[in-house]
């Protein structure tokens, strides 16, 4: 049997989890040493139920078959021994034995950043983390993410905006799209990057297995940017193990009041890096990164007077139509021409009723 | 009460027929039938029948009239007495139909002469001691009657201060059996129409209670203007229902046929209270959002109008749009469309008008405080669920949507926007409105159809064009741009300008439907 088979083997055995596995090697060296060893030997790592379960396990052809079938899927299995496998995600202490990948393979010698955050977003998250993606991907830096609603989504769009390689680690199985609204980004991650998971295919999104996932994620990067989240959030839980694995930490200053920013405000007052200019984050990964983005692509739009003076009044965080009466001294028909004309333009958007934002173009 | 027994001398002579019948009505829904009562005395076995596709109600005025012209006074002979009110292919409901019968009995019995009620309408409710009550929907039999040429109403006098609300009629009230016999030789007959063209709008609230909204207050004066259905979005407490109340002060004024119609609603539910037509003014109801479907469209065992029909000409508000039941809402797209609602059972189709001005009030999400983060957790996907309530075709009938915004109120100079103000705008509006369509059979912009926009409506270059840039951007639809352009004829309108310029299709996208 092929090595890549017994590696395959050795992360899929009912019942053995990490830490049976980081015991059963260290003891045994390697995987196929594990597949060939002795029940008396066994015995001391295994209960006797998981040995059952370990033993009927051990069919070659089944395990020849199930591979195949992974490949036809179009899902490359990779494991701790391959050169493929994630440079980063090898220093930490709980890397996981084997990763599925579907898409393209990437090349994890590049600098990797990424972006957690709120799933309940404000607007201005969500464009921040759209805007950060596309700049970091514009410098062929890999962005990776957790591909959930909100600022994960935002980090994605973005990436894939740009040039660099989209990453989403998901907590369910590689096959299953969640959820189920993002099926856009979940197809053209896979033309433009990968998704990657360490269940199986077929593995159904259980609560349990995001915080899990969420060390995959911070491992694989080199830096981890916060958009934003609230005091308890989940996302703080992957900064907490970012810490752990030593990767730097970078979050988005939000304003006193918002509490969708307490929790990054918080962390800069515990010593993480405020990012405050996209230099703070290129500054830190340090190799002269060059703007692959074409520049000059800015396409400068004539803006009517009226326009502009609605435009400069916008901000990313929407505001409601009675606000911007206020600010701006216009009758209420100049204004709602001037935003129409606005939307047409794709500079403003309508978030929800009566409420506009500005976008990051 | 000591009552002097009268015995007739024209008691059946010679065993002549006697034969004698009264015009009434019955109501269908809210249409007036006029019926014949036709009283049959002739010699025999005595005994007492009535014909006619009867509900169960008229069949018992038997009992009440003999009894009760007895506890009049009157002896009835025996005889064969037979009653029928025809055209018997309507079915005769209501307790109206006892006055009649016992002034045709009491003409059979020589008390009451038949010319007195010569092209006369009688209705009333008899008591078993002779008194005589009111009756519901007075309004829409006078209104049937007169313009079938009957100018001389007999009803009870508790319905008198209804029906002196029609102008050029003779009514002659009368209170019991007895009370007949004095009035109607006195040929005293009353005609004491009030006219009172005033139309004054008094309401005891006003838009300028409300502080800043200056989005608000303008996209109600527009729906306002054009009867444009309206919905408020906006966080709990925000002041969606003040503005929905208020928009009541505002709304065009009724004419006189209106305020009939109105009333007459009101008068075959017998909830009329109002004492002069000038106090008629548009009905704004406001019904919970647990009411069941017939509530709300009308219907039951015993049918009567729904809170659709109670809103004719008026405001029907659904506060919380999102809670009540979606059966309900569907159920009110083909009223909203044909301003009417037939209900159909198995003696007739009953037909009670629905002209009514939607308003609907809700919040953006579950919590309610979407878009503002700070407070809202929900997920875009709870709040497209909460939104998806609501079904399209039903979203597809409101003309503007207009968030409430709500803050910093408090703090809020006075604004030009007071009822009064407000008012007459829409008056105006109004006026252009119906010199454009006088000769189109309606009013308003809320009621222009796709081929009559093509007719009527006016565009400054590059206005179009403009509709179908921002439709480009986002999905566009035919129908969301047909209420796009009639509610920017409607701001156009309030502009005085007699195109629709790219500034009025900016200002209705702002407040389209989505």
């Amino acid at each position: 049997m092929e090595d890549i088979l017994y590696d395959y083997w050795f992360c899929n055995i009912g019942g053995v989890g990490n830490v049976t596995r980081n015991k059963l090697l260290d003891e045994f060296g390697s995987t196929k040493m594990v597949y060939e060893a002795n029940n008396m030997q066994l015995e001391k790592y295994l209960k006797p139920a998981v040995l059952q379960a370990f033993l009927e396990s051990k069919n070659e052809d089944k395990i020849a078959l199930k591979y195949e079938d992974l490949i036809k899927q179009g899902i490359k299995f990779v494991s701790y021994f391959s050169e493929e496998y994630p440079t980063n995600l090898r220093n930490i202490y709980d890397y996981p034995y084997g990763l599925y990948f579907k898409g393209n393979m990437t090349d994890f010698k590049r600098k990797t950043v990424a972006i957690v955050g709120a799933r309940d977003c404000t607007n201005y998250g969500f464009e921040m983390a759209k805007y950060i993606g596309e700049e970091l991907s514009g410098r062929g830096i890999n962005v990776v993410s957790g591909m959930a609603k909100g600022v994960d989504r935002a980090a994605h769009v973005g990436c894939l905006k740009g040039t660099g390689t989209a990453l989403a680690v998901l907590g369910c199985g590689v096959d299953i799209c969640y959820p189920r609204e993002n099926i856009d980004i979940y197809m053209e991650i896979q033309k433009r990057g990968a998704i990657i998971s360490e269940y199986p295919p077929g593995t159904k999104p259980l609560a349990g297995y995001f915080p899990v996932r969420n060390r995959i994620i911070s491992g694989m990067a080199d830096a981890v940017i916060i958009i934003e989240a609230r005091e308890k959030s989940g996302s703080l839980i992957t900064i907490d193990q970012a810490l752990e694995q030593g990767r730097e930490v970078f979050a988005l200053p939000g304003r006193f009041t918002d509490s969708l920013s307490k929790g990054t405000n918080e962390l800069i007052k515990n010593g993480a890096n405020i990012i405050t200019d996209m230099q703070d984050i290129f500054d830190f990964l340090g190799a002269n990164l060059q703007d692959l983005k074409e520049k000059n692509k800015k396409i400068n739009i004539s803006l009517a007077k009226n326009e502009k003076m609605v435009y400069s009044c916008l901000d990313l965080l929407p505001k409601n139509l009675n606000d911007i009466f206020k600010e701006c001294q216009l009758d209420y028909d100049e204004i709602h021409e001037a935003i129409i004309e606005l939307i047409i333009k794709g500079l403003a958007v309508e978030t929800s009723k009566n409420y506009y934002a500005k976008t990051m173009e | 009460m000591a009552v002097q027994p009268i015995f007739p001398d024209t008691h059946l002579k010679n065993g002549a027929n006697m034969y004698n019948s009264i015009i009434s009505a019955t109501l269908i829904g809210i249409e007036a039938h006029l019926v014949n009562v036709e009283v049959d005395m002739s010699e025999g076995i005595p005994f007492f029948d009535m014909t006619g596709f009867l509900a169960t109600e008229v069949k018992e005025a038997g009992s009440r009239v003999k009894t009760a012209i007895k506890n009049s006074g009157f002896l009835i002979p025996p005889a064969r007495i037979t009653v029928n009110i025809s055209p018997a292919n309507i079915r005769k409901s209501g307790t109206g139909f006892d006055l009649p019968i016992a002034i045709a009995l009491l003409i059979n019995m020589g008390i009451l002469n038949k010319d007195n009620f010569n092209n006369s309408l009688v209705v009333g409710e008899i008591s078993l001691g002779g008194k005589i009550g009111p009756i519901k929907g007075i309004l829409p039999i006078i209104l049937e009657a007169k313009k079938r040429g009957i100018s001389r109403f007999i009803i009870p006098k508790d319905n008198y201060y209804e029906a002196k609300m029609i102008s050029d009629i003779y009514i002659i009230p009368v209170e019991s059996i007895r009370n007949i016999l004095e009035v109607i030789y006195s040929e005293n007959t009353l005609n004491i129409y009030e006219d009172s063209t005033i139309n004054e709008r008094k309401y005891d609230i006003d838009f300028s209670d409300i502080k800043g909204c200056k989005t608000e207050k303008r996209a109600s004066l527009i729906s306002a203007c054009g009867l444009h259905n309206i919905l408020y979005v906006g966080a709990p407490g925000v002041g969606k229902t003040m503005l929905a109340r208020r928009l009541l002060t505002i709304l065009p004024s009724l004419s006189y046929e209106e305020k009939l119609e109105v009333a007459s609603i009101y008068s075959i539910v017998g909830m009329n209270d109002k004492i002069n037509i000038s106090d008629v003014t548009r009905p704004f109801r406001n019904p919970h959002h647990s009411i069941s479907m017939s509530g709300l469209i009308g219907g039951g065992k015993y049918p009567i109008p729904g809170e659709i029909s109670l809103a004719h000409k008026g405001i029907l508000f659904l506060d919380e749009l999102t809670e009540f039941m979606p059966r309900s809402l569907d159920a009110l797209r083909q009223p909203l469309e044909d301003k009417k609602i037939v209900l159909s059972r198995t003696y007739g189709k009953l037909k009670y008008p629905a002209d009514f001005m939607l308003v609907g009030a809700m919040n953006p999400c579950q919590c309610g405080y979407y878009p503002d983060r700070n407070k809202c957790h929900c997920s875009d996907m709870q709040i497209k669920r909460y939104m998806g309530r609501i079904s399209k075709a039903f979203i597809d009938r409101i003309d503007i949507c207009v968030a409430v915004d709500g803050k910093n109120v408090l703090n809020e100079s006075e604004d030009e926007y007071s009822s009064e103000k407000m008012a007459e705008m829409v008056d105006a509006a109004v006026k252009i409105q119906k010199n454009r369509y006088k000769d189109s059979g309606f009013t308003y912009n809320s009621q222009l159809s796709a081929k009559e926009i093509k007719k009527y409506c006016e565009f400054e270059m590059g206005a179009l064009e403009l509709l179908d840039k921002f439709f480009a951007k986002s999905n566009f639809e035919m129908r969301t741009a047909h209420k796009t352009i009639k509610v920017a004829q409607t701001i156009a309108d309030l502009a005085k300008d007699n195109k629709i310029r790219k500034k009025h299709i900016s200002e209705a996208l702002n407040y389209r439907m989505e």
